[in-house]
């Protein structure tokens, strides 16, 4: 036997152990017990983990409600429930009194009090820290700590939204001498700590043994793990690599997981909207008839059936199913490719146009509601070009400097109706009635009047088609069977894992 | 020789420089607005600026260029904006399974093509060189992406042999490290495995032409002796040279299937931080990348000049 | 092995080559005027099915024919393949020519610039022109153009430096013709064949890379039919449509294998020396 042949022959032989058979990767268990670990894929990793200077949702994936906690809580159900502060109480709406939780602690073991509360929203609403939604906390005129536990904010005037902003991932708890360690080692009051991050492959969380809920959370250690392609994700959770698949589960998907008898999907509803957007300052988009005729020329159903394989409904406007003040007007502009035709000609466009729609391939569905989308407005004689161009370039050119004709994102904040009260975002929809009634929802505190006022905007919406909304992206999860607590419905973007555990 | 050597090395020098030069003009094209993306689409315009000025990006471009090549000399290649760690150091994390998975790519490729493109020449025209031909044609021909999908497919998904990807890193163990690279290396070795069967191929018969061989055949030395010994020290210099401007390519290729196996590679970092506009980062990767198989050519060159004194350039 | 057969083996070699070449190209043209249906009409009640009669390579997610997807997708593996090997040409043939004949810091600084040029990848460089000016099928093939240019380049350059000290060119300069006259009626038509050989390398290669480009979202752009993003939808598909993968991978392997027999008949014709 040559020396060549024998090195091959020793290098198959050393490769063998290699291929040897691999069970599931579950760290921590021991025969009997459950296993106390989790490992979580994300599909996008977060540009720094501070939620005071990034909105991104993969940070509020990672962060929101694990790590970092606000005064108010969104549940599950959507509700919104005491958290860090016990109850409040205002006699006039415009002074609240907070009386937060006792014996609540950072993860660095200091007392969290009133003075943070002062600190964060003070700092939230100052200008100069550059907070994302600082919009949020403008109307806040003074803090004043009444004592350990006790703070009253009191608000320049009437905002129905107050509350509920409190509660958005922008209004996290933390404490000031962790501020400069926000973006890499935020400190909170959460049920679990940052352990590490692996920057490009996972972040590992572990348990907070002073955690202020006794009895949670009940995993010892959960891992985000980035895996940004669909399919590896799956062909992850299918070999056992991964316990859940948190984001990123294709909707052709579903069936091969449903059939899997160590698997289960959960299935439930988002605030995510899929909006076509159209450029209003731009021709001929400006003409509402045009933006009529598109709503018209599209088959929503039909995007739903093609984009997304039957997940997800049919939208009518901006306020999705979660919102309590919802209306299905999903049929009020009915597909109705003659009625396209009809306005296009009236509009001065009896040979349709040329548009160009711009999609970010980073979220997949965008590229394939393109291009159901593409076939039925050429039906009505708009010649629509796909055009990807990857997540920088649309948060610059289109989401920056409205450069473009059309384009398909998700929108998944709840309550942003405001948006299209804006006339400087991406969509340069400029209605001084809308901004108008919008205000006026905005400080009209009585529920009835408030939910007449939001179906004005939603009629509104209809009339004035500044997009066109398309379907709202369901929650689709997909997990080994045994994985309990994940929440159903996502009312706000997160990945609560509070109460997530394994069950026999 | 020594000439010759200095002569190399200032080519290499200068090419270098011109690398720098271009990845720097090119980087500086792209469009997109790094303090947007790293504060997020709702961030105002006048903490977007600030955030530009702390980051440098207000200066000159031919300054900028020059402190960025400064800094890179002095192994400071800026720090990442993304991760607020020092560029270099995430292009040493990577490293830590980009290099191994090129060099097991690399392992894989030669213990494959060198025996099959000496075992094809020495048996040219006969059965045994049409199907060695025939599979190195179809390796080159299958795309590496489709080739690491379906091993997974295969010997994850349903034999549930190997890992479906990722990567735990070292501290759990050298094996499951290596167990997790043993099908990326396989993808991407294959293509250049059938190119190198075929290089190995043609510079043995080349050589099995030489005088000097007839002459050791005609000694009555056995065929494999023949082969074995001769011609392949022989044949080593377009060998070596072709396995040389590979690794190259071996790196280039792991960009790819570093997004099928999520790998936490160099590929992915570069990649991630183009979407992110981490100019930085973008700079470092892929002045590295470059600067890589700029010193790997010109280490093929040398070692050229050594192999066989009888060739110069010019 | 006689002298015959082993001439046979050659020609078959080429033989098989252009054949399949031929085939590819006819399909390609023909795809422009004729396909069994329209490549871009959705069927939405059809999506994934099997190969069957009405459609015989299956359908893909949104219900299009794939076997007339396969056959457009020719024209554009064609057209990609045709603007890479053509910027790869014509430059690098340029630049090698320049620094081939005239020599000296020109052709240094020249050769400096190739090899700088050579350390980007493909891939690489196709991510940051494609980042700089948007994806498309034409910026990539650009991008992978100019990544093939160092090769025709040094391939030039090596002919000329060769000929360049030959009789026939001593001789015509000694007869005092000009240097474009040199070049182009002696060095030119000898370099020829070394370059078409390295054409019919570089076309397959450019293939394979639009076929990654088009996986990570950066060639050609939906809906229009390319081999690469066939591939690229169908593996999200793999599980229960493992035929939709199957056609465009086998069309680039064809693709590949055809042009490689084409390059390597051709290579042992023009230089019988070579094995």
């Amino acid at each position: 036997m040559t020396r060549l042949t024998a090195l091959l022959v020793s290098l198959v032989l050393a490769l063998v152990p290699a291929l040897a058979p691999v069970g599931p990767a579950t760290a921590g268990t021991s025969p009997t017990a459950l296993p106390t670990s989790l490992v979580v894929q994300t599909t996008s990793e977060p540009p720094g983990l501070d939620l005071t200077a990034t909105p991104a949702s993969a940070t509020a994936a990672v962060v929101f409600y694990n790590l970092q906690e606000a005064l108010v809580k969104v549940d599950q159900h959507g509700k919104l429930v005491p958290w860090l502060a016990e109850r409040w109480h205002t006699s006039d709406n415009l002074n609240y009194t907070f009386f937060l939780k006792g014996g609540v602690r950072f993860h660095n073991g200091r007392a969290f009090t009133a003075e943070d509360v002062k600190y964060v929203l003070d700092r939230a609403r100052n200008p100069e820290t550059k907070h994302p939604h600082q919009r949020h906390y403008e109307d806040i005129a003074s803090i004043h700590v009444r004592d350990q536990h006790t703070v009253t904010i009191t608000l320049k005037k009437l905002n129905t939204m107050f509350l509920y902003n409190l509660a958005r991932q922008g209004s996290v708890m933390y404490p000031r001498e962790a501020l400069e360690q926000q973006k890499s080692q935020p400190v909170g009051t959460g049920p679990f700590i940052l352990a590490r991050w692996e920057r490009g492959d996972r972040i590992v969380l572990k348990r907070n043994p002073d955690y202020h809920v006794k009895g949670l959370p009940k995993l010892d250690e959960v891992t985000f793990r980035f895996i940004p392609d669909p399919n590896a994700a799956l062909a992850a959770l299918q070999a056992g690599d991964i316990d859940v698949l948190a984001f990123g589960l294709g909707p052709e998907s579903v069936e091969v997981v449903r059939r899997a008898p160590s698997l289960q999907v959960i299935l439930g509803q988002t605030t995510n909207d899929v909006i076509l957007a159209l450029n209003n300052s731009k021709k001929p988009y400006a003409d509402v008839r045009v933006r009529r005729a598109i709503t018209h020329a599209v088959n929503k159903e039909e995007i739903v059936k093609g984009a997304m394989f039957g997940f997800g409904r049919v939208l009518g406007t901006n306020v999705d199913p979660l919102n309590p003040y919802f209306v299905d007007m999903a049929q009020a502009v009915p597909h109705s490719p003659e009625k396209a035709k009809q306005l296009l000609a009236e509009a001065g466009y009896p040979n349709g146009f040329d548009a160009v729609l711009k999609v970010p391939p980073q979220y997949p569905y965008t590229v394939r509601t393109g291009e159901v989308l593409l076939g039925q407005l050429a039906k009505v004689g708009i010649r629509v070009r796909l055009e990807q161009i990857e997540w920088g370039q649309w948060l610059d050119r289109v989401y920056k400097n409205a450069d473009y004709d059309m384009t398909i994102i998700g929108h998944a904040e709840a309550w942003d109706a405001g948006n299209y009260a804006n006339p400087k975002y991406y969509y340069r929809f400029d209605s001084a009635r809308f901004q108008e009634v919008y205000k006026q929802a905005e400080s009209t505190l009585d529920d009835g009047k408030r939910r007449a006022l939001y179906h004005d905007l939603q009629k509104m919406m209809v009339e004035e088609a500044p997009v066109v909304w398309l379907y709202v992206y369901p929650r689709l999860v997909a997990a080994k069977k045994g994985v309990q607590g994940i929440w159903k419905d996502l009312p706000t973007p997160s990945m609560d894992l509070t109460e997530v555990s394994w069950a026999k | 020789m020594r000439r010759y050597v200095l002569r190399r090395l200032g080519a290499f020098v200068a090419t270098l420089g011109v690398v720098s030069v271009l990845v720097f003009v090119v980087i500086r094209v792209l469009p997109g607005d790094p303090a947007l993306i790293i504060m997020g689409t709702e961030a105002s315009p006048e903490a977007a600026a600030a955030l530009r000025r702390a980051m440098g990006l207000d200066r000159p471009i031919p300054v900028q260029y020059l402190e960025w090549v400064a800094g890179a000399l002095r192994g400071d290649l800026g720090r990442s904006i993304q991760y607020d760690v020092p560029v270099g150091n995430l292009i040493l994390s990577r490293l830590r399974v980009t290099l191994p998975l090129t060099l097991l790519a690399a392992l894989f490729m030669t213990t494959l093509a060198l025996p099959l493109g000496v075992y094809a020449a020495t048996h040219q025209r006969r059965l045994g060189d049409y199907v060695a031909m025939v599979a190195s044609q179809l390796g080159i021909a299958v795309p590496s992406f489709w080739a690491g999908l379906l091993l997974i497919l295969v010997f994850a998904v349903q034999l549930g042999w190997t890992r479906a990807g990722g990567f735990d890193g070292w501290q759990a163990g050298i094996w499951p490290g290596l167990r997790s690279l043993i099908l990326p290396g396989i993808a991407l070795g294959l293509i250049q495995a059938a190119i190198l069967t075929r290089t190995t191929r043609s510079a043995v018969l080349d050589v099995l032409r030489a005088d000097h061989v007839r002459t050791a055949r005609a000694k009555g030395l056995s065929e494999r002796v023949v082969a074995w010994k001769h011609v392949l020290r022989n044949a080593l210099i377009t060998i070596v040279t072709i396995l040389g401007l590979q690794l190259g390519q071996l790196l280039a290729g792991s960009i790819v299937l570093e997004n099928v196996f999520y790998l936490p590679g160099l590929g992915r970092l570069a990649l991630g931080a183009i979407s992110a506009r981490d100019l930085p980062v973008v700079q470092g990767v892929v002045l590295f990348v470059a600067a890589v198989i700029v010193t790997l050519n010109f280490a093929v060159d040398l070692l050229y000049g050594l192999l066989d004194p009888r060739i110069r350039y010019e | 092995m006689s002298k015959a057969s082993r001439q046979a083996a050659r020609h078959g070699s080429f033989l098989l080559g252009a054949a399949i070449t031929a085939g590819i190209v006819l399909v390609a043209v023909l795809s422009l005027v004729y396909t069994p249906r329209d490549p871009l009409s959705m069927d939405l009640d059809a999506r994934l099915l099997a190969p069957s009669d009405a459609h015989p390579m299956g359908t893909d997610q949104f219900g299009r024919d794939l076997l007339s997807r396969v056959m457009r997708g020719a024209a554009a593996s064609l057209v990609v393949g045709a603007v890479a090997v053509a910027i790869g040409m014509g430059a690098g043939v340029l630049l090698g020519m320049l620094g081939g004949y005239f020599g000296g810091a020109l052709d240094e600084a020249l050769m400096r610039i190739m090899d700088a040029v050579y350390g980007f990848p493909a891939v690489l460089s196709a991510l940051l022109v494609t980042a700089a000016f948007g994806p498309g099928i034409v910026i990539s093939m650009v991008a992978v153009g100019v990544a093939s240019v160092p090769i025709f380049a040094r391939l030039t350059r090596g002919n000329f430096l060769t000929l360049r000290e030959r009789e026939f060119v001593l001789a015509a300069r000694a007869l005092g013709a000009r240097d474009w006259t040199i070049i182009r009626r002696h060095i030119l038509p000898n370099t020829l064949g070394p370059l078409i050989v390295q054409a019919t390398i570089s076309f397959p290669v450019a293939i394979l890379a639009e076929a990654a480009l088009s996986y990570l979202g950066l060639g050609t752009q939906p809906p229009n039919p390319s081999w690469g993003l066939m591939l690229k939808d169908a593996q999200s598909f793999l599980g229960r449509s493992p035929w939709y993968a199957l056609f465009p991978g086998c069309a680039i392997a064809v693709a590949v294998l055809g042009f490689n027999l084409l390059g390597d008949g051709l290579r042992d014709l023009l230089d019988p020396r070579a094995s």
